[in-house]
């Protein structure tokens, strides 16, 4: 095998790489473009979403899992963020403790159901 | 989300070119310290997923860049730890080109065959795994003893050499001083690196004037190189412990074939294959088997499909620019290699190492550092081969995970 030949080859793998490149990350764009709060039903059970919205009620339990309330044009939402979660996100100095009623933000999860209302899990808050 | 992801691709591949280069460092420690570095890009708003890409193509690059060190300056980390010696060998033939085109071709081909087997790995993989995960004490067990039984010239030397080095690694393993990951870098430099530069010294070896061109390879060497490295990999990217070094220990034992330059393919594919299996066991079976593997899930929320397509084709561009540039960058090296005494450069290196191993890890990495160079020295003087200086890695394995505590 000639060094010729690995240049070839290499020209594939980066013209390869590229044309993945480009489609994935128009993929990861549509993925990350926020959801309508109020397209969010009991159909999207489980479904990894992303909103974004206003602050509209905060709450802190004992066991220092957040709890917010989120509200955009199209509805509302509550979004829980346990604790570690929290601490996992504190790490990017993203502190959710700080975070205040009116603050805007975004909250990416999984649609979950407690206690008959749906609600986001969230893994991940953008302030 | 596509140039953002495509510049810190292009900034990993530069960052990879630097930790490559760099003698003795090994990219499990470059991407822990990236963690930090990482959460920094974060805050400014770098999406995550331009984060991991920066992190696979660094830890891309920098497997293919190691060779350089490895090769011409005989200053290995653990992954690259094996070639060593053939690639030395050849460096004193006025082939050190040859050796690591060699590397570059296993590194190549062994990422094409990842992604064109990856669909079928994807339901190979977790198969795979539950049916040997546990009985990896068995089988590195079996390699060891096929190493001492292959070994032609001295059985009872190999066998003492494995011994020691297994008690070594044992009494590092859980020490109260430093963690193991920053060891390495001791410990092999003085099992491998330090031992071929100080037996070169006394040889009084010239480098000889290095061929500039590299001639034509056969293609069978490759397919095969690239065949053994592709499955001892197999191993690497699913069970926990298992790197680059036990792989490349693996591949050269399982077929007993000695041709060093078809091991110089194997080593090249296994050490790239380690980086990029790492991120099909992270979707596959959720699993981090490399420094690069656990940055990325400390980034991704999750990981999914889009990922695995995005790390894979960030990979695909990595490998591409950086075998190009380990070519180049190799040729300027040759230049400058044979117009300084090569027992002067040896000097140098091994008094850089010397520093290096202190800045790092301190007294205790030098004590690690002068007690392994000894038992690497036993080697060479003793002619048995030096992959049974992997016992350092493999003994404790083996008892970890036969559940035997000590």
């Amino acid at each position: 095998m000639r060094e010729r030949s690995l240049r070839k080859v290499a020209i594939v793998c980066f013209l390869a790489g590229m044309v993945m490149l480009f489609l994935v990350s128009r993929n990861l764009e549509l993925e990350s473009k926020p959801m309508d709060i109020g397209d969010i039903t009991i159909d999207d059970l489980n479904r990894a979403v992303r909103v974004c919205g206003r602050v509209t009620e905060k709450f802190v339990s004992d066991g220092d899992h957040v709890f917010l309330g989120i509200r955009d044009e199209t509805g509302g939402i509550k979004a829980a963020i346990f604790n570690d979660t929290a601490e996992n996100l504190a790490r990017y100095r993203i502190d959710v403790y700080d975070v205040l009623e009116g603050d805007e933000l975004c909250v990416r999860g999984e649609v979950s159901e407690w206690e008959r209302e749906i609600e986001i899990v969230a893994n991940w808050v953008e302030i | 989300m596509f140039f953002e992801i495509l510049s810190l691709t292009l900034l990993g591949i530069t960052a990879g070119i630097f930790t490559g280069l760099i003698p003795g460092i090994h990219v499990n420690n470059v991407c822990v310290a990236l963690l930090g570095f990482g959460s920094v890009l974060i805050t400014y708003d770098i999406p995550t997923h331009a984060v991991a890409s920066f992190i696979i193509a660094m830890a891309v690059t920098h497997t293919i860049l190691d060779f350089i060190p490895s090769i011409f300056l005989g200053a290995p980390e653990g992954a690259t730890a094996l070639s060593v010696l053939p690639g030395h060998r050849m460096l004193l033939q006025g082939k050190g080109l040859e050796a690591l085109y060699l590397t570059v071709l296993g590194g190549v081909w062994v990422t094409l065959i990842f992604v064109m087997a990856s669909p079928v790995l994807i339901w190979a993989l977790p198969v795979f795994y539950g049916a040997i995960k546990s009985h990896i004490h068995l089988i590195l067990l079996a390699i060891l003893a096929v190493m001492i039984a292959t070994e032609r010239k001295n059985r009872r030397w190999a066998l003492l050499v494995v011994i020691f080095s297994g008690i070594l690694g044992l009494l590092l393993w859980d020490n109260p001083v430093a963690p193991l990951t920053i060891l390495f870098f001791p410990i092999f430099t003085g099992l491998f690196g330090i031992p071929t530069l100080l037996m070169s010294l006394g040889d009084k070896s010239i480098i000889p004037p290095q061929e500039s061109w590299i001639g034509v390879i056969d293609r069978g060497l490759v397919v095969s190189g690239v065949i053994k490295s592709f499955f001892s990999s197999l191993l690497v990217g699913t069970l926990p412990g298992v790197g680059a070094s036990q792989a490349t220990v693996m591949a050269q034992e399982i077929t007993r074939k000695r041709d060093a330059r078809e091991f110089l393919v194997s080593v090249g594919g296994i050490n790239t294959a380690v980086a990029i299996f790492s991120i099909l066991s992270l979707y596959t079976i959720d699993k981090a088997r490399s420094g690069a593997a656990v940055a990325i899930s400390r980034f991704l929320e999750s990981f999914g499909l889009n990922e695995l397509v995005l790390l894979i084709s960030v990979a695909l561009i990595a490998i591409s620019i950086s075998s190009l540039l380990a070519l180049f960058i190799g040729k300027r090296f040759l230049h400058l290699i044979t117009r300084i005494p090569y027992h002067r450069i040896s000097v140098v290196i091994i008094g850089m190492l010397v520093l290096l191993v202190l800045l790092i890890t301190g007294p205790f990495g030098l004590l690690v550092l002068f007690t392994a160079t000894s038992l690497g020295l036993v080697a060479p003087l003793t002619g048995i081969k030096r992959s049974h200086l992997m016992g350092v890695l493999l003994v404790p394995l083996i008892i970890f995970y036969s559940g035997v505590v000590i």
